[in-house]
């Protein structure tokens, strides 16, 4: 495992670790991926007649921090998602991000910044959101503990009527990318 | 996974389901009911989404 001295900056651009998830109901369907290769969270959902999807994936980076006592940091988050989005005119979209610092020492998540979160509903129009993640969390890092950094994407679709809708946030520039992620000590 | 019911709809290809259906159907009502079910499907469906999500306490596997 990764380990870092405290009180040294340190940038990460490989992700250790992930998960991912997807269930549906109905005449829905849902796929997901955490890709540590790309450092890529890759989730859809669809639904055509009644029925729906959710779908959620993360990926990161888990390390140890040496040396002794504990101290304030920033964790800075880079990178982009984006997500298109067809609610119908009977049916719903969500899709989120957040960037998520969990203490794997206590089990507990210490930091949690949502960086997007859009919802849709009865609408004919399609929908682009996200943008660049750029986002810091401030924690407090303890010598010997051990932790995940990681972004996270969940979304899902909600079809109540006699229409298609769909949450795609999984091909080409439509997917969540973290670039890297910084531990910078104050 | 369980295999998905419907093969996937990218959101081109719902624009154009939606697009051929909405001569045939208009602007819907929605029936209460049936959207309450579908939510609930939906709210059952993220709750055991959040726990497959959390991280593992016992390191990389």
């Amino acid at each position: 495992m990764t380990q870092i001295a405290l009180g040294t900056n340190t940038t990460f651009t490989t992700a250790s670790e992930g998960e991912y998830w997807a269930s549906h109901w109905g005449l829905g369907g849902a796929s997901s991926l955490a890709d540590l290769s790309y450092r890529r969270n890759e989730i859809s959902a669809w639904a055509v007649g009644i029925g729906g999807g959710s779908a959620g994936a993360w990926n990161g980076k888990r390390f140890q921090v040496t040396g002794s006592g504990s101290r304030f940091a920033y964790v800075d988050f880079y990178g982009t998602a984006y997500c298109s989005s067809v609610p119908s005119l009977t049916g719903s979209t969500n899709w989120q991000v957040d960037v998520i610092v969990y203490d794997s020492t206590i089990d507990s998540i210490i930091g949690n910044m949502n960086v997007f979160s859009a919802s849709h509903s009865i609408s004919l129009l399609t929908y682009t959101d996200g943008g660049n993640i750029g986002n810091s969390v401030l924690v407090s890092l303890q010598a010997t503990h051990e932790y995940v950094v990681y972004v996270k994407t969940i979304g899902d679709c909600s079809q109540y009527g006699a229409f298609a809708t769909t949450m795609a946030s999984d091909s080409g520039n439509y997917v969540t990318t973290w670039s890297s992620i910084r531990i910078r000590w104050q | 996974m369980a295999k998905n019911t419907v093969p996937k709809i990218t959101p081109e290809e719902a624009q154009k389901i939606n697009k051929e259906l909405t001569p045939l159907w208009g602007s819907p009502e929605i029936d209460p009911a049936v959207k309450q079910q579908c939510e609930e499907w939906l709210n059952e469906a993220n709750l055991i989404r959040e726990k497959a999500l959390m991280p593992s306490s016992q390191g990389e596997l």
